[in-house]
């Protein structure tokens, strides 16, 4: 039987996954509705993370697809998932660092391939499943959420082009509340999920769930939720600038346009089965209602920067994972391997947090303002 | 049924890929641009009903008032469609 230490490792660092998640995908419930001014920062991101709690109860189906048909699913252990886990962590907070918004989930799967590369070598990975599950999704998501995206706003401004703008803009912010509920609930059901099923995973590994149909303890379901919600309410505002004006400067018409297209794709390929990024999605649609309106609107440099740090996503967390698991390896494996790598991130998070006391030369010059208002100086709230 | 196949509990069912690609693209189409056509005549309805009410013009007031009251009830049933295809996924 698994010890219960290295239950409570893998447990915390499921829910610290969790918690990550909600913070680095705020940005894509909120950043539209904080630039066109359709809600304040504080009132979206406080909205988004009750969503996002509530986003959780709504399906209780154990979120099993990540990793499922990927890898060999025998060969998992949950020194494998804690090292997954650990890539996704770190992939999330640098892209995060960056303002790079970029997919849990991509990281999450990355993450556990790079362990399970580590620990059992390449033919414990189903490429087949990859491509089908992950590299196609990935390439469909944006396109699609852009092309829609771009349809819908040129219809649009067809339709309402001729009224008068001050009540339009008015109008198209309410729907945001609403497609933004949306897209937040559908966050919380896909996203916390997952944390779900690795919680699950590893109590049935441990022994204190059965393996034939385990039915989830309501704390795992209650705190996978709070700690995604948690993670929403803290979000990042360095994401939320780059999705809400970096990319484009939007009126409150691209927003909807964006945000319900997003909120369409998604669902529908909820209702599919087939697997889509939230990122992927709300950052083509952006992108889409901008260029439709006028390519030279899109700081397209911003998007490349985006899709490059798309495509490391898997590679990157892979290479965490696959580092993670050779220290756990290196240390004895078990429950000491894990606590080893613990012990790592804590001693460099503490490390990084001493060497960002000293605030870098330009820090004395930069704005006070830069880090704590993700919402644009200029409006461009007009349909 | 071993500990990690809890892991592999999802199935992809019986469509092929493409298939659920082209559902995807079909139904996320239809919905992402008819929800978007469907708000902005909600709002011209509703707000070409207030000029023409204010304008003293009642029988367009009551024409793009019931457009904006039709699309107001597909905007909803929409909301409501999402919801639960949520619940029941």
């Amino acid at each position: 039987m698994t010890s219960d230490l290295l239950l409570a490792l893998v447990v915390g660092a499921a829910l610290t996954f969790d918690f990550t998640n909600g913070f680095h995908d705020t940005a894509n419930v909120v950043a539209t509705s904080i630039s066109t001014r359709a809600l304040p920062p504080r009132v979206a991101i406080l909205i988004a993370s009750i969503l996002n709690f509530v986003g959780a109860f709504l399906s209780l189906k154990v979120a099993a697809t990540i990793a499922s048909g990927i890898v060999e699913a025998d060969l998992i252990t949950l020194q494998v998932v804690f090292a997954g886990l650990v890539g996704a962590i770190l992939w999330n907070l640098l892209t995060w660092w960056f303002g790079l918004p970029s997919s849990s989930s991509h990281a999450l799967i990355g993450g556990v391939v790079g362990a399970m590369l580590a620990a059992a070598g390449p033919t414990a990975i189903n490429g087949e499943g990859l491509v089908g599950k992950v590299i196609v999704p990935a390439l469909v998501a944006p396109i699609l959420a852009f092309g829609v995206a771009g349809l819908a706003i040129l219809f649009t401004y067809r339709i309402v082009g001729r009224l008068r703008p001050g009540p339009v803009t008015r109008g198209f912010r309410l729907g945001q509340i609403v497609s933004g509920s949306l897209l937040a609930l559908a966050h919380g059901t896909n996203d916390a999920q997952k944390t779900m099923g690795i919680i699950t995973l590893a109590l049935v590994a441990h022994g204190t769930l059965p393996a034939v149909d385990p039915e989830i303890p309501t704390w795992v379901v209650v705190s996978s939720a709070a700690a995604i919600a948690l993670g929403t309410l803290t979000g990042g505002a360095r994401i939320i600038r780059t999705m809400g004006s970096k990319i484009i400067k939007m009126d409150a018409a691209q927003g909807f346009s964006a945000q319900g297209s997003g909120a369409a794709v998604i669902l529908a390929a909820t209702h599919v089965g087939f697997p889509l990024s939230t990122t992927h999605v709300i950052s083509g649609g952006i992108v889409g209602a901008g260029a439709a309106k006028r390519l030279s609107a899109v700081r397209w440099g911003v998007a490349g920067n985006m899709a490059i740090a798309w495509v490391l996503t898997i590679p990157a967390a892979g290479a965490t994972g696959a580092v993670a698991y050779g220290i756990s390896a290196l240390a004895g494996g078990g429950t000491a391997g894990p606590l080893v790598v613990c012990a790592i991130l804590l001693l460099a998070t503490g490390y990084f947090a001493t060497a960002r006391r000293t605030p870098p030369p330009l820090a004395e010059t930069a704005s006070p303002t830069d880090e704590s208002d993700p919402e644009p100086k200029t409006s461009g709230a007009s349909a | 049924m071993t500990a990690a196949s809890v892991l592999a509990a999802t199935s992809s069912g019986d469509s092929s890929m493409m298939h659920d690609i082209g559902e995807v693209i079909l139904f996320g189409s239809v919905a992402g641009v008819g929800i978007s056509i469907a708000f902005s005549l909600m709002l011209r309805g509703f707000l070409t009903a207030g000029i023409a009410s204010r304008d003293g013009r009642r029988g367009a007031a009551i024409a793009n008032g019931a457009l904006g009251s039709v699309f107001a009830v597909v905007c909803v049933a929409a909301v409501i469609g999402g919801l639960l295809s949520m619940l029941h996924r």
